[in-house]
């Protein structure tokens, strides 16, 4: 007569077993998610900095001959209006300026080889702080969870290799704290899990509605009937900045000082 | 200045609605002149139903019903309702199933048959085999 010799899980044993599981699936949701919303954001800065380099630039050249005439009409007009509105002018062609060339501007296409989104993924599966099992182990989480997300996104699959193998080598035993005390902790670790998905849905619609991801869009459409958006508000602002250097040049013939 | 890129963390502190005063602004400007260039690039109203008609007539389904649907009701001015029966008929026998749709509240029990859309055409003084 064989013996059975697997000994009978009790109910909470049981229900350990259920909850592990539905964590390393929700885990496996999670690094999906958040690998979706890593190239997301990637995808739509470096967008932004492809528009800001094409059409921001041109923008801050106009506001540019804009703060010009302004500073020429205070020479006809030498009011206190005149000057305010020629500040204002100066101030707002300063500002798009250092928009339109900063740090945003500098950004470049986003596109990450297979390996480099497969290493990522990993990243967050096993690094992810919203896993962690106390306070140590969050803060370790979390800082290198930031250094994973700067590391994917300048493309940099050896800094993700070495964030994993820093991260492996501090882990510390797991402690067997019975099985009321593991289940506790990985319903916390599901539950928190779980609101992790739910705010990168939220931020993920809320970046969708953002004006950035509409110019996006239509830069997309415009691009599938054969037609090239950003090149195309390119030269309406180019004839804006000739329409304003003209009318520069003309107060300018016109202004003769005394 | 701050860095206000769209940075990702693992907390997303950074959603667009960090971003700067005046880059915000820079993207609204192109979202308004990229509107402006899309108001300037649409059709003329009458233009672009002469061109509807041509394509119709020629015997593009998807027109006959974009005309017919048109001619139905979707705008007051152009509201026709033998034209609208008469192109939802030919868009039908071409297989468009939303045409047989609206024609089934349009003209309930109307049979798609080739004989009454010549009928039909001719009481229209319209040619069906014109291309």
């Amino acid at each position: 007569m064989p013996t059975n010799l697997t000994r009978q899980l009790s109910p909470e044993e049981e229900e350990l077993q259920r909850k592990r599981e539905e964590l390393t699936a929700i885990r496996a949701i999670l690094a999906d998610r958040e690998l979706e919303f890593a190239d997301f954001r990637n995808q739509l800065a470096a967008f932004e900095g492809r528009y800001l380099r094409q059409v921001g630039a041109l923008y801050a050249e106009l506001d540019h001959w804009k703060a010009r005439i302004s500073e020429l009409q205070v020479q006809f007009n030498p009011s206190k209006e005149a000057k305010t509105r020629a500040e204002e002018a100066r101030k707002q062609a300063s500002g798009t300026y250092e928009e339109a060339h900063g740090k945003a501007a500098e950004t470049r296409d986003f596109t990450p080889s297979p390996e480099l989104r497969s290493l990522f993924r990993e990243v967050a599966k096993r690094l992810h702080p919203d896993l962690s099992r106390d306070g140590n182990d969050l803060n370790r989480r979390t800082r290198f969870m930031a250094q994973a997300n700067c590391a994917y996104e300048e493309g940099d699959a050896e800094a993700l290799k070495r964030i994993l193998d820093e991260y492996q080598d501090g882990v510390e035993e797991i402690r067997d704290d019975g099985v009321g005390a593991e289940l506790i902790r990985i319903i916390r670790q599901i539950s928190a899990v779980r609101d992790r998905l739910s705010f990168i849905e939220r931020e993920v619609a809320v970046l969708k509605q953002s004006e950035i991801a509409l110019l996006e869009k239509r830069t997309d459409e415009r691009e599938r009937d054969g037609g090239d958006l950003l090149a195309e508000l390119e030269e309406k602002v180019r004839k804006d900045i000739e329409a304003a250097q003209a009318e520069y040049e003309a107060l300018a013939n016109e202004w003769q000082p005394a | 200045m701050s860095d206000s890129r769209l940075q990702p963390t693992p907390r997303a502190s950074k959603s667009p609605l960090s971003l700067s005063k005046t880059r915000t602004d820079l993207i609204t400007r192109g979202c308004r002149d990229a509107a402006l260039l899309a108001d300037a690039a649409l059709p003329e109203p009458s233009d672009y139903l002469a061109q509807l008609r041509r394509r119709a007539e020629a015997g593009d389904s998807e027109a006959q019903y974009q005309l017919g649907e048109m001619y139905a009701g979707e705008c007051k001015e152009h509201l026709n309702y033998s034209q609208a029966v008469y192109w939802l008929h030919r868009a039908a026998l071409g297989g468009v199933e939303d045409a047989i749709r609206i024609l089934e509240w349009l003209a309930p029990g109307i049979l798609l048959d080739s004989d009454l859309l010549l009928e039909h055409a001719l009481a229209l003084h319209l040619n069906p085999w014109a291309t």
